[in-house]
């Protein structure tokens, strides 16, 4: 009588493959910012671009803080340091060029009731022509702004005014006066008492004020 | 004796948490954050990051 032989030894289950934390931060927080994005997009959800990069950051940095031992984290390093350097750009230019939409936008007023005070614009070109204005209807403060690109006012000749122009990277132009470069700051005055005041920003791109 | 050591990941993770909390109080217009403050906060925060690595 023989013995029966030992069974073979059965193989080993294979082991589920082990998913890199890193890769799941990273898809986690691409997919939040789409979704952000889109409910943006339809007006859902008013997030600055600023605080939407503040708050990507610091679920990066929670990742980081609560990873375990020896995980792969290096995608999720890299995407810190590109959301760190993104929102530091943006709070150093201080436009927010999300917000505003894009495109070329015009607002040219026939009259002083027609005159809107306050413009803003993400992307592209702003030109503001009050030309077709009296110029003794020209008064109080009007506030622009562009994200990224260029913004034109137009003034009709006579005017007297006073401008306090904000670039983050760029040039500006008024009265006469122009700087370019990081951090253009931009102020002047055609009168000791001007009746129309002129703040202009923008982030990257360029401002000018052109009369006549 | 070995100095203990706090890992690598864990100081970019509290530096990246830090310039975060302080994007977002800037964004909240809670104060004013010089333009240079954030590189120059990621440079240490990544240098110290590197120097707590495990061997």
């Amino acid at each position: 009588v023989t013995e029966p032989q030992d069974a073979p030894a059965p193989p080993p289950e294979p082991r589920e493959p082990r998913r890199s934390p890193g890769l799941l931060v990273l898809g986690a927080v691409i997919a939040a910012v789409g979704i952000a994005w889109l409910l943006a997009a339809v007006g859902a959800l008013d997030v600055p671009l600023l605080a939407g990069l503040a708050i990507g950051l610091m679920v990066v940095g929670l990742a980081l803080v609560l990873a375990p031992r020896g995980a792969h984290v290096g995608p999720v390093i890299v995407l810190g340091i590109v959301l760190a350097l993104l929102g530091g750009s943006a709070a150093a230019i201080g436009v927010d060029p999300v917000s505003g939409g894009a495109g070329e936008r015009v607002h040219r007023p026939g009259s002083a009731g027609e005159l809107d005070r306050d413009h803003e614009l993400g992307l592209g070109r702003l030109e503001l022509d009050l030309t077709r204005l009296d110029p003794e209807e020209l008064g109080g403060t009007i506030e622009a702004s562009v994200g990224i690109g260029e913004l034109v006012v137009l003034l009709p000749d006579r005017a007297e005014y006073e401008v306090d122009a904000a670039v983050g990277i760029g040039e500006a132009r008024a009265l006469e006066l122009s700087d370019a470069g990081w951090g253009v700051r931009l102020r002047g005055r055609s009168d000791d008492e001007p009746p129309l005041r002129l703040e202009l920003e923008v982030g990257i791109g360029s401002v000018r004020v052109v009369q006549g | 004796v070995r100095r203990p050591r706090i890992g690598g990941s864990l100081v970019a993770g509290l530096t990246f948490l830090a310039i975060g909390a302080v994007l977002l109080l800037h964004a909240l217009d809670a104060f004013d954050l010089p333009a240079g403050v954030v590189p120059a906060a990621l440079l240490i925060g990544l240098g110290l990051a590197l120097l707590a690595r495990r061997p």
